[in-house]
């Protein structure tokens, strides 16, 4: 089994030689005016050093990649409700959104009852949207409630 | 001496005045929730204040903004314990033992010695306003660029320290984030780099989505994936306040934190963040049992936090004594100075003596208000814990996105904090530290500008400059002695028979 120190190290050599490129062509400038490819340019170095040092001193203790996430199905439902969150926020507005996100969250992600994940969900919205919107001011989206926070 | 105590008293007699009194009250009171409240920084909230101060007398507008300031800084530790979500960049490190701690059931002594520590940190970093503020304001005089460069350099070198046994894996986080820093418009030939053509990523990545991600995402994704059913990831809190053992352990780390956060603190460069790594980075390397540093060692705790607060003090002086402020809040402070009036430096303590001496006895003023807000709250907080944590998690998905959405109106801040949030998983699952990477990107930008403007004032363009200046000499000496110290000692090892 590879030893992770291993793997992430010929990732940052390679992802040191990218940088590497992309700096030189925002020009390095010269050592007394250094340009805006510069800063980056040694970052780049750095990186690809480090790297090998990780990939021929690596930790003895790693341990090897474990492709099984124990409980796949519910991260990736928690990772996709984030990402779906993003989508919904503005054309629905902050308190449906966000009683869709908790709902989800809680009910299927954290397996809680129906009722606890309705009211929980429920007043975490609405609260969080009366400290943050009407008390606090942020602008946060209305959506389908013509409730205009921030103003 | 006699000399300090008549204006000082006279200074508490102006901080004592209702009005005065209750900016203090209000600045520290701000400052508290938002430290403690997702992406609501000190810098955003003393920007907004700042017109409302207007209309205020100019000694309690700057009482309060300062108030805000430094309760910030306070209340920023109380999320890092909790749930491991840094308010602030100079509660970073707070997150690695205090949210261990946390979990273990000691929330409270974390809590508990957080605040003592910035109280400590605090009081003293006033009382060193108040005494050395001249002689410490010529040495800040001498900090030039390759000076803040060799100070940055020599922090960054520190970063390894945080990543439990492997330097070079600190390190490989460390670049990571000084790259993430790089990102954006470059502020001396103004060319976009790496913003792969969006508006979004010219002003840079945030340190509010990254930090919140990295962190409180990283970590609740993190748990999801471990978690076989409804288990507490938290112990239930026990004690409430540090016990007898821990003031013990605590109290050197805290003596030690408050030299360091004050030596820091006065340099230009010399930011809260900077003084809490360093002070964990000793505290690791004094301590006879340095494997407990990660896995709730309240030294951990202690150091940084009095650090934090004793930079953050710090950073009065040179700020009131030659008007140069070392980090951006205390440029808005600056602002604030002057749209008063008050033109801050050398000649400050005699032309507006009742501005120097209220503002310095407000801060001793506003510690004491903290430490009495703050212990009652211990077990508020505390009570946070004992929600289930299948319950909380989702809560706290809320808050972050909430915060990130708050910091501008927009979702592409929502998407990076996810973004971030991913990232934070995968560095927790593959036993990174993700701490290096948020203090090296705080540190980049500030790291660059200076490494780029010594080159520049350099006669021959040469890195000799960082050399030939006795200071930042000696600062990157030391720097690459620590750096290469451990690489030294294991050949040692292995030579020896």
């Amino acid at each position: 089994m590879p030893s992770i120190d291993r793997i992430v190290g010929i990732g940052s050599i390679a992802g040191g030689i990218v940088l590497a490129v992309f700096s030189w062509q925002l020009d390095l400038g010269k050592w007394r005016i250094p340009g805006p490819g510069a800063w980056p340019f040694l970052l780049a170095i750095t990186l690809s050093l480090i790297g090998g040092w990780l990939v021929f001193r690596p930790q003895p203790q790693t341990r090897g990649i474990s492709a099984s996430i124990p409980r796949w199905g519910k991260w990736a439902m928690a990772l996709a409700t984030l990402f779906g969150y993003v989508f919904i926020l503005e054309p629905l507005g902050y308190i449906v959104a966000t009683l869709l996100l908790l709902l989800v969250q809680i009910r299927w992600v954290e397996d809680r009852p129906w009722t606890t994940s309705l009211l929980t969900a429920a007043l975490a919205a609405v609260i969080s949207f009366l400290i943050f919107g009407l008390w606090l001011k942020v602008l946060l989206p209305p959506g389908i409630i013509p409730i205009r926070a921030g103003w | 001496m006699p000399g300090i105590f008549e204006p000082l008293l006279n200074g508490f007699a102006i901080a004592l005045t209702p009005g005065n009194f209750l900016a203090a009250l209000l600045g520290v009171l701000i400052g508290t929730i938002i430290g403690i409240l997702p992406g609501l920084g000190p810098t955003a909230s003393i920007a907004l204040l700042l017109p409302a101060t207007i209309g205020m007398n100019p000694l309690s507008g700057i009482i309060m903004l300062a108030g805000i300031y430094y309760g910030a800084m306070y209340g920023g530790s109380t999320t890092s314990i909790l749930v491991n979500i840094p308010g602030e960049a100079a509660s970073v490190v707070t997150c690695i033992d205090g949210y261990q701690m946390a979990k273990q059931g000691r929330a409270g002594p974390a809590l508990g010695i957080s605040a003592f520590g910035s109280f400590i940190g605090g009081t003293f970093g006033v009382v060193a306003i108040m005494l050395i503020s001249p002689l410490l304001a010529e040495t800040a005089l001498k900090f030039g660029p390759p000076e803040r460069f060799a100070l940055f350099f020599f922090a960054f070198t520190l970063i390894g320290y945080l990543a439990g046994k492997s330097m070079a894996r600190g390190l490989l986080m460390g670049v990571l984030g000084l790259f993430l820093g790089a990102i954006g418009t470059d502020d001396i030939h103004g060319v976009d780099r790496f913003t792969l053509g969006t508006l979004y990523l010219r002003d840079g990545i945030g340190l509010v989505p990254l930090a919140m991600g990295l962190f409180g995402l990283g970590e609740i994704l993190y748990n999801i994936e471990q978690r076989e059913k409804e288990v507490s990831v938290m112990a239930t809190p026990k004690d409430l306040l540090p016990t007898r053992k821990d003031w013990r352990e605590s109290i050197w780390p805290i003596g030690r934190g408050t030299l360091l956060g004050l030596g820091i603190g006065i340099l230009p460069g010399g930011m809260p963040a900077v003084a809490s790594l360093i002070s964990y980075a000793v505290e690791k390397r004094v301590a006879k049992n340095p494997e407990r540093f990660g896995k709730g060692a309240i030294e951990g705790v202690a150091g940084p936090e009095t650090a934090n607060n004793a930079a953050t003090a710090g950073g009065f002086v040179p700020l009131l004594t030659l008007g140069i402020p070392t980090n951006s809040v205390l440029a808005l402070l600056l602002a604030a100075l002057m749209l008063h009036g008050v033109t801050p430096g050398p000649l400050l303590l005699f032309k507006y003596p009742d501005v120097f001496w209220g503002v310095v006895a407000s801060m001793y003023i506003g510690n004491i208000i903290l430490l009495i807000l703050n212990l009652p709250l211990i077990g508020l907080f505390v009570q946070i814990l004992k929600v289930p944590y299948s319950l909380l998690s989702p809560l706290i998905i809320m808050f972050v996105l909430l915060g990130a959405y708050a910091l501008n109106n927009s979702v592409t801040d929502v998407l990076v904090t996810i973004l971030f949030g991913l990232l934070g998983y995968v560095i927790k699952r593959y036993h990174f530290e993700p701490a290096p990477l948020v203090l090296a990107f705080v540190l980049g930008p500030m790291m660059e500008t200076s490494f780029r403007q010594s080159l520049i004032m350099s006669p021959t363009g040469s890195i000799a400059i960082f050399f030939s200046r006795p200071i930042s000499g000696t600062l990157l000496i030391i720097a690459i002695l620590v750096l290469f110290l451990p690489l030294i000692r294991q050949r040692l090892k292995t030579n020896s028979p």
